[in-house]
């Protein structure tokens, strides 16, 4: 590694090799980018990104790409972002082992994509949420958009063979507390397109939602492409929704979801998912939920130029064996119990103004806008 | 004072001790491009660490590691081109190590009737992250007479060969036919096995209609003049068997000899069998078996085992089967050669909280839909008769918190169509009632069972 000026350069100079990287920091402005099959980075050294506006590693359309034993952080003063740290588009065989992925604040710190056979084990992500627009107003069943703390600690979107094993996930910085709250301006609907079924008119009259803690420590998504995943023995503390699953033909098992507003989630056409011997705690809204969301819906053929549709029901689950404990006792029982959805002090919107180009309280422009959960 | 005085006493023994490990340390690890080979570092340093650098390593004889305490470390690529011969060879070792490591056989050399990595009479190995591909046929991962192996965290490609599966040796069968077959890993009589959180997938010899016309797949290539007591007379008549998926994605046997066995966490995709267990006090929980045949079966004297919370989704013949196999046999004072023979009985098993869905959408049904088989096939859970009247039942299984899914009611893409389907299953559940020797004591609590075409379980309602 040490001939070549930069980290990128060797990656580039060496396609599909094995790299060591020594135990040093390597300060870098662009993401650190493959797409050559069969490379692998380790090491002890230390990734530090300096640029807000980047992700630290894009792996892209590889096979068998493995980064190991490293730890993967961004600066001062570029720690709020709306870009993920790892993030792997259209590849195949991944594996994300022992790395240590902190202060990327917001989106998400690991996410795949559009892959295959992902692994991520043995990692520790620590502060992945930041400050963040919740924009919904795209959603014809909801159309409003709030302040909100969000980000998710690892992510798969569409994947087809996922293991989730071993990890931590934490979050000390953004505790769903009153004074959060307050500090913050959480949960103030910034924007409305217009009420809906589920934004109620009293809801939109008080200018607030209580939901504006959003993210998961893990989080399964794109319920008609991601399937067969194991998700077991992580440890999960501090976030919205401990395991939050969009997917078929899951097992979650033996996990620690801790202090989270719901432990375990399984909605929008989740199927087969099994979960067992998990230990949910400190948990305030829900321990274990299970639904169909807005998501959810039948098969459909092609029809008059309409494309088919894949089924995506719910179902067809096994709960057993979980301790589900000190329910109500976690940080964000104040904000749930005997509350109203639109419990707060009123607020006026900024009326006929874009969301993205409103100013922080602080003055500064958002850097973490990106549309919520719901309009991905 | 005293107290004081007794952790300055302690403090100072713990800080002594922590000088004298440091002084003494541990050997650096031995640097493997400093030899001339890989097995020239291995046989220069009996029991070291050997790492190996970011290197591709051609060999075309197997490594052999007979020293204790040998580990091999690294990210190096190990390439076998000899097709008749192993990839590493552990014989006579204990506590050898081998992880971080690719295995892999060279182009035109893949096709090989040895296996990937070998373990023999060995204890305390282990073998982590390691990957093995185009180990086609036998075992990738293989260990035999040995104790206390553990393989976690490998991933294993395209084990599968096509091979002629000779059983003329054996009285009860008498014939050969043509066959896919290979396992990703196979123990043999290993008493203490670990296996989890490993990926053996397939991806070269799917079971599909054009392979099996391809390879001429279950064609006889020996028809025995007196078929053997388990040789159909169908498969004698046509010289063909359907049956020419072999091979397992992790198999255990040594059923006499292999015990104390943990199964989790592995993701096992397109295998014939998922698990085949013939083995003793088992715990199969949280792995994944997608695309099988049979998506796990004990018999031949498994005992035992606890099958957990596991998935089993487009399997096509069995999604559990438990049954007595022909090597299954009571205990005798008096037993072969005149000795004392221990028993190897079925039974004792927990099945409890797995999922079955979308069975019989795989890629192999098509080879066993439309049969007249008077064998209890495409049952989700079975427990079945023995294969011989000799064997002793499989007896006390409880069955319980299952849940077996039909898939096809959410409608599943069939010819490009997404339809409704009907179940493509007899019964969620089947126990044999009536051939004997017939399975004692099955009990069944709690389940959520959908009904297949024929109902949700052939066991007589006042018999549940």
């Amino acid at each position: 590694m040490t001939s070549y000026p930069t980290l990128q350069e060797a990656i580039d100079a060496n396609p599909g090799r094995i790299f060591r990287l020594p135990s040093r920091d390597y300060e870098i402005s662009r993401a650190l980018v493959t797409n050559r099959d069969n490379t692998e980075l380790y090491g002890p050294a230390r990734i530090v990104q300096t640029n807000a506006k980047e992700p630290i590693v894009r792996i892209e359309k590889a096979a068998n790409v493995r980064i190991m034993n490293l730890s993967f952080t961004r600066s001062e003063g570029n720690q709020d972002t709306n870009q993920p740290g790892h993030v792997a588009r259209q590849c195949r065989d991944l594996e994300f082992s022992n790395l240590r992925v902190s202060e990327n604040h917001s989106n998400s710190s690991i996410v795949a994509m559009s892959s295959r056979d992902v692994r991520v084990q043995n990692c520790i992500v620590t502060n992945y949420k930041g400050e963040a627009l919740d924009d919904r107003t795209q959603t014809e069943r909801l159309g409003y958009a709030f302040t909100s703390v969000d980000g998710t600690g690892i992510q798969m979107r569409d994947v087809d063979g996922v293991s989730i094993r071993n990890n931590r996930t934490s979050e000390y910085r953004l505790m769903p507390t009153k004074e959060v709250r307050d500090r913050y301006d959480l949960g103030t609907i910034t924007m409305v397109t217009k009420p809906s079924r589920n934004a109620p008119k009293e809801m939109i009259d008080a200018r607030y939602t209580n939901n504006w803690h959003q993210g998961s420590g893990i989080h399964l998504a794109s319920p008609t492409g991601t399937r067969r995943a194991i998700v077991t023995g992580n440890v999960i503390e501090y976030c919205n929704q401990g395991v939050d699953v969009h997917a078929d033909n899951v097992i979650v098992s033996r996990n620690i979801a801790s202090h989270c507003l719901i432990g375990l989630n399984a909605v929008h056409g989740a199927k087969n998912v099994l979960m067992t011997d998990n230990q949910i705690t400190y948990v305030d809204l829900w321990g274990i939920l299970l639904r169909p969301g807005p998501a959810s819906h039948g098969s459909a053929n092609a029809v008059d130029g309409k494309p088919a549709v894949d089924e995506n029901n719910d179902g067809g689950s096994i709960i057993a064996n979980n301790i589900i404990s000190n329910i109500g006792f976690g940080q964000q029982a104040w904000n749930w119990a005997d509350r109203l959805l639109w419990d707060a002090p009123r607020r006026q919107p900024v009326a006929g103004k874009s969301a993205a180009t409103r100013p922080s309280r602080r003055g500064q422009p958002r850097l973490r806008f990106w549309r919520g959960h719901y309009a991905r | 004072m005293f107290l004081s005085r007794l952790v300055r006493a302690l403090g100072a023994a713990v800080l002594a001790a922590t000088a004298f490990s440091l002084a003494q340390g541990q050997p650096k690890p031995v640097d493997a491009s400093a030899y001339p080979s890989l097995q020239a570092a291995i046989d220069a340093n009996p029991g070291r660490q050997i790492q190996l650098p970011t290197t591709e390593y051609v060999i075309n004889t197997a490594l052999r590691i007979t020293r204790d305490n040998t580990e091999l470390f690294g990210p190096a690529r190990i390439v076998q081109s000899n097709p008749r011969e192993p990839m590493v060879r552990i014989d006579h070792a204990k506590s050898v190590r081998l992880s971080g490591l690719t295995f892999t056989r060279s182009a035109g050399n893949q096709d090989t009737d040895q296996n990937g990595i070998e373990i023999l009479d060995s204890s305390d190995v282990e073998i982590s992250q390691v990957r093995v591909s185009e180990n086609h046929t036998r075992a990738s991962i293989y260990a035999r007479s040995s104790a206390d192996v553990t393989v976690q965290g490998c991933v294993i490609v395209n084990y599968k060969g096509i091979t002629v599966d000779d059983r003329t040796a054996s009285p009860l069968y008498g014939y050969a036919f043509k066959a896919i077959d290979g396992s990703g890993i196979q123990f043999r009589d290993v008493d203490g096995v670990v296996i989890r959180d490993n990926r053996i997938q397939e991806f070269r010899f799917l079971p599909t209609r054009a392979i099996r016309d391809h390879y001429d797949l279950g064609t006889l290539t020996v028809v025995p003049e007196v078929p053997g007591q388990l040789g159909d007379p169908d498969i004698m008549a046509n010289k063909y068997t359907n049956n020419w998926h072999q091979g397992a994605g992790i198999q255990v046997t040594g059923p006499m000899v292999s015990k104390r066995v943990i199964l989790s966490g592995n993701y096992i995709e397109n295998a014939a069998q998922g698990m085949d267990v013939h083995a003793d006090n088992v715990i199969v929980s949280g792995n994944i078996i997608s695309h099988a045949m049979i998506g796990y079966k004990s018999m031949h004297g498994a005992k035992n085992v606890l099958l957990d919370g596991n998935q089993f989704n487009y399997v096509d013949l069995w999604g559990i089967l438990l049954m007595p196999g022909a090597a299954s046999h009571v205990s005798s004072n008096a037993g072969t050669d005149g000795k004392p023979e221990v028993e190897n009985t079925d039974g004792g098993h927990i099945v409890s909280n797995n999922i079955f869905s979308n069975f019989g959408f795989g890629e192999q049904h098509w080879n066993w839909a439309d049969r007249k088989s008077a064998y209890p096939e495409r049952n989700v859970i079975a427990i079945l008769f023995g294969q011989v009247p000799e064997n002793p039942p499989i007896r006390n299984v409880l069955i319980t918190g299952n849940q077996v899914y039909d898939s096809g009611r959410d409608t599943v893409l069939l010819d490009g169509k997404w339809v409704q389907a009907e179940p493509r299953y007899h019964y969620a559940l089947y126990v044999e009632q009536v051939r004997q020797p017939a399975p004692v004591n099955v009990q069944v609590h709690g389940n959520l069972f959908d009904a297949g075409f024929e109902g949700v379980t052939n066991i007589p309602a006042d018999k549940l």
